[in-house]
């Protein structure tokens, strides 16, 4: 089994995973009813399947033919887009989280468990 | 692997992108309130991420990466700017 055959493999199953997962969260967005439920699906699935798409990227550009300095140089951008993805997430998740839970944007109070559920204080309006 | 073969298994990924793309430009356009459509915008900045990944895999140019870091940052940037300075809906 040579490099070749290695990286084309993994790479595909690395971005087949990750565009599916990418997929199954705009899926979320469109179907799940508040937006405290589509912040949960814009964060973790989104994520994870761009973090797998991009190191799909960087093994594929890894076992190219023409690799050479100016590729291996945009690695490095690959690598810190990994980093930057894993970093922001939480900070955007928790801004918007925050703001939504302060206008109470929770949906049905039949539709959640009881540890979802808001206070009555945080239910008032302004 | 045949470089054929290998680009036209890349169409599943470039299907499944655009079918995303339909759905959150859907989901931005008739958001019920303006945090939906911070919601949607933020999933379409990382699927326009995901797209340009699949562009640099499929063409082995990677001159695109540059702007991958220049849209997401954009994007951080944008959805955390819009969540501290938003006006409630409305008022």
């Amino acid at each position: 089994m040579t490099y070749q055959l290695f990286v084309d493999v993994a790479s595909l199953v690395l971005i087949l995973a990750g565009s599916f997962l990418v997929f199954s969260a705009a899926v979320g967005v469109a179907r799940f009813r508040d937006t405290m439920s589509r912040i949960h699906a814009i964060t973790k699935p989104q994520t994870t399947g761009l973090i797998l798409t991009i190191l799909g990227a960087l093994l594929k550009v890894t076992g190219s033919p023409e690799f050479g300095i100016a590729e291996r140089s945009d690695l490095g951008v690959l690598i810190l887009l990994v980093v930057f993805a894993a970093m922001t997430s939480p900070v955007t998740a928790q801004r918007l989280g925050r703001v939504s839970r302060r206008e109470g944007l929770y949906g049905a109070a039949a539709d959640m468990s009881r540890n979802d559920a808001p206070a009555d204080r945080s239910l008032r309006r302004r | 692997m045949d470089p054929a073969i290998y680009n036209s298994l890349l169409l599943i990924p470039a299907a499944f992108f655009a079918a995303a793309f339909v759905i959150m430009v859907w989901r931005i356009l008739t958001g019920p309130n303006s945090m939906d459509r911070m919601l949607g915008l933020d999933g379409f900045v990382a699927m326009l991420q995901c797209a340009l990944a699949t562009y640099i895999v499929w063409t082995l140019d990677t001159t695109v990466a540059n702007a991958m870091l220049v849209i997401a940052l954009l994007g951080f940037i944008a959805s955390v700017s819009v969540a501290r300075f938003r006006k409630r809906d409305g008022s």
